[in-house]
């Protein structure tokens, strides 16, 4: 996600200090915050404007957070139900060394594992689906062309959750009912060999043997992935026809599907306690781990997002700054006639700040109730923008505004609002602070 | 040593500006005493120094010879925070164009210097409504000061400098922006105050009208005193 998991909490302490420092103020220097109030009614329009320009700003980057959020979501629940679920279990020391003979590093005992994931009391109600799966490298061939491709055997059943984000473009997917020899190609792999629902396809792959084997395949549907390169090298076979055509009983990986995503590093570690406790061999690696194309989007969103929140941060505190330099410069006489009746320098100086942190508050709320309200037109009144398909993605997206789900969002527009009033009172409050007082009184 | 029947003295005061590559002396060796209750007048054409001796007097500038006391204090030595703590406790303030607070209403402007002294709410209004009684505004209380007159302006920023029971009241040509009724009628309210309150006002002017109503008279030629 954009904000990690500490950075609401990060926002709502400072939007806390910046409360605990008005209440001190006003309850140390009630003048200071009712001059605040005062100077900025007295040129309401100014104010107006300078608010409506913080309005703006923060607006935008409430939008823009809700949006890449939206769509990282979106990228994330594709990712995981694109094949990869929340957290694969391998053998100890697959990661590391499987590619170089993925057999030797098995798990053979599925059953008892899956059994002891779903009855476990603490974690047994996250689960949604357990399912083990056999992967090789294979060759499939048609009467007209063969290709190389990437075999998974996967439970029957198990793959439409598993594997929900995938189209099924031509046919029907596997299910219990059907033949054991029944399997699904990619889109682009099924035109790369000319293949159509229920033509009968040859599947060759080595055994952990070295052995080469061959088995047939009624080809029973086509599905659309998330990626072209899916598209272009999946096939997937009942787990059984799998086993046979690899010459084993055992399987690769147990991929383990949540209820919650949220969940994921939760489960992860109850997995370690459990695999210790009952002295099982055995890694986890989660979808985090895992997804390499996410986390490389996510980073690169981020950048993309700093570059933006600068931009908009430097416009907003300009605009600010602008406003208030005019502000102090009108009123240089009366701060003279301050600091004359015994207003000391800090008193002056908090004055400003308070001025600036107001506007910046003012801003906030304002800008919370314009982005509730677009994001309202736009998800439910437009049902969302729809988007074109990401690079190396087969298929769009409608695009919401995720403003209600995130609460970091809220915080964080009011935590730039207040930083950027804050921000753009130092320079004022400085000059303020620093007048001579002789000069200031006699200033026209 | 320090003697109480005197609330300000001035020890071989001097200050001198820099402008640009001259140094122009506004004022040279002034000593002087202001006697506790007095109606004190500095007198002096333009240029005098007369507001220069103020600024001092008022620890609103640094002189660069010489000190001050004021109530046999030396505010010379205070930082910034003390010495405008120093002001709020000890001086009141009458300035030529009024310099009342445009956001802030009569009583608001006359209650301010008593926040600074964090005096608490009930004795802030008690003194603020007495104040504002005795210089003939508790009509208009909650006027801002565009909707009141040169004297009344006037005579609200007579009640600020006086609502804090300073030492003593600096008045820096206060009449000079009122015509002449107005400005007589200011006088004469500083004078009963002065009397009535036994507070210390010092005036800087060149109306010889104000001159005829002081008890003690410095005159000022060149940035140098020529009587005490």
């Amino acid at each position: 996600m954009l904000f990690g998991h500490s950075m609401p909490v990060m926002f709502a302490a400072a939007i806390g200090c910046f409360a605990v420092a008005l209440a001190v103020v006003a309850l140390r220097s009630r003048q200071v915050l009712f001059l605040s109030v005062r100077n900025l009614l007295r040129n309401k329009r100014r104010t107006i404007i300078t608010v409506t320009v913080i309005t703006f700003g923060t607006t935008g980057l409430m939008l823009q957070t809700a949006f890449m959020e939206n769509a990282f979501t979106s990228l994330r629940d594709a990712t995981i139900t694109s094949g990869l679920g929340h957290i694969q279990i391998y053998k100890n020391g697959f990661n590391e060394k499987a590619a170089v003979d993925k057999t030797k590093y098995a798990i053979d005992n599925y059953g008892d594992i899956k059994s002891l994931l779903v009855h476990d009391p603490v974690i047994g109600k996250a689960i949604k689906s357990v399912t083990a799966t056999v992967e090789f490298n294979c060759l499939v061939g048609s009467a007209e062309a063969s290709a190389v491709c990437m075999g998974t055997g996967l439970e029957v059943g198990e793959d439409d959750v598993l594997s929900a984000t995938d189209r099924l473009v031509e046919g029907r997917r596997l299910d219990g009912a059907g033949q054991q020899d029944e399997g699904l190609i990619g889109q682009g792999l099924a035109h790369a060999i000319g293949a159509k629902v229920g033509d009968i396809l040859t599947v060759m792959a080595v055994t952990r043997t070295g052995a080469i084997n061959a088995v047939d395949m009624s080809l029973k549907g086509v599905v659309q992935g998330a990626a072209t390169e899916y598209d272009n090298t999946i096939l997937k076979l009942p787990l059984k026809h799998a086993q046979q055509l690899m010459a084993r009983g055992d399987v690769s990986r147990i991929v383990v599907l949540l209820n919650d995503t949220a969940r994921t590093r939760e489960v992860s570690e109850r997995l370690g306690v459990l695999f210790k406790e009952k002295g099982l061999d055995l890694e986890t690696r989660t979808w985090e781990d895992l997804a390499v194309y996410y986390q490389s989007v996510v980073e690169l969103y981020r950048g993309m997002f700093i570059v933006f929140l600068v931009i908009v941060l430097t416009v907003v505190v300009f605009s600010i700054l602008n406003t208030m330099t005019m502000s102090v410069l009108e009123r240089v006489r009366e701060i003279g006639t301050l600091r004359a009746l015994g207003a000391p320098k800090t008193e002056v100086r908090g004055m400003i700040h308070v001025e600036g942190v107001l506007m910046g508050l003012l801003g906030a709320g304002m800008a919370i109730v314009s982005a509730l309200v677009i994001a309202f037109v736009v998800n439910h009144l437009m049902g969302g923008l729809q988007m074109p398909p990401p690079p190396q993605r087969t298929f769009g997206y409608r695009a919401t505004f995720d403003l209600v789900q995130h609460p970091a969002i809220w915080l964080f527009g009011i935590f730039t609002s207040l930083i950027a009033g804050a921000l753009s009172s130092i320079i004022p409050a400085r000059t303020a602070a620093k007048m001579e007082i002789v000069d200031a009184l006699r200033h026209y | 040593m320090h003697n109480p029947n005197y609330v300000l003295e001035v020890h071989d005061v001097s200050k001198n500006y820099v402008l640009g590559r001259h140094t122009v002396r506004a004022l040279r060796n002034v000593s002087l005493r202001v006697r506790r209750e007095s109606f004190t007048v500095f007198v002096g054409p333009s240029g005098s120094g007369k507001s220069t001796l103020l600024d001092i007097v008022g620890c609103l500038g640094r002189p660069s010879e010489g000190y001050i006391t004021i109530n046999g204090e030396d505010p010379a030595k205070l930082k910034d925070a003390s010495l405008s703590a120093f002001r709020a406790r000890h001086i009141g303030y009458v300035f030529q164009t009024f310099n009342l607070l445009e956001v802030l209403s009569a009583f608001e402007n006359v209650e301010y210097p008593l926040l600074l002294l964090r005096i608490p709410a009930p004795e802030r209004k008690r003194r603020v409504t007495e104040i504002l009684d005795r210089v003939g505004l508790s009509d208009h209380t909650s006027h801002r000061p565009s909707e009141l007159s040169g004297g009344q302006r006037q005579r609200v920023a007579v009640a600020r400098a006086l609502v804090a029971r300073p030492k003593f009241v600096l008045a820096d040509e206060p009449t000079a922006n009122l015509d002449s009724q107005t400005g007589a009628a200011i006088l004469d309210l500083m004078t009963e105050l002065n009397r009535s309150l036994q507070t210390t006002f010092i005036f800087a002017t060149h109306d010889d009208k104000v001159v005829a109503r002081a008890s003690e008279v410095l005159r000022l030629k060149d940035g140098v005193s020529e009587s005490c």
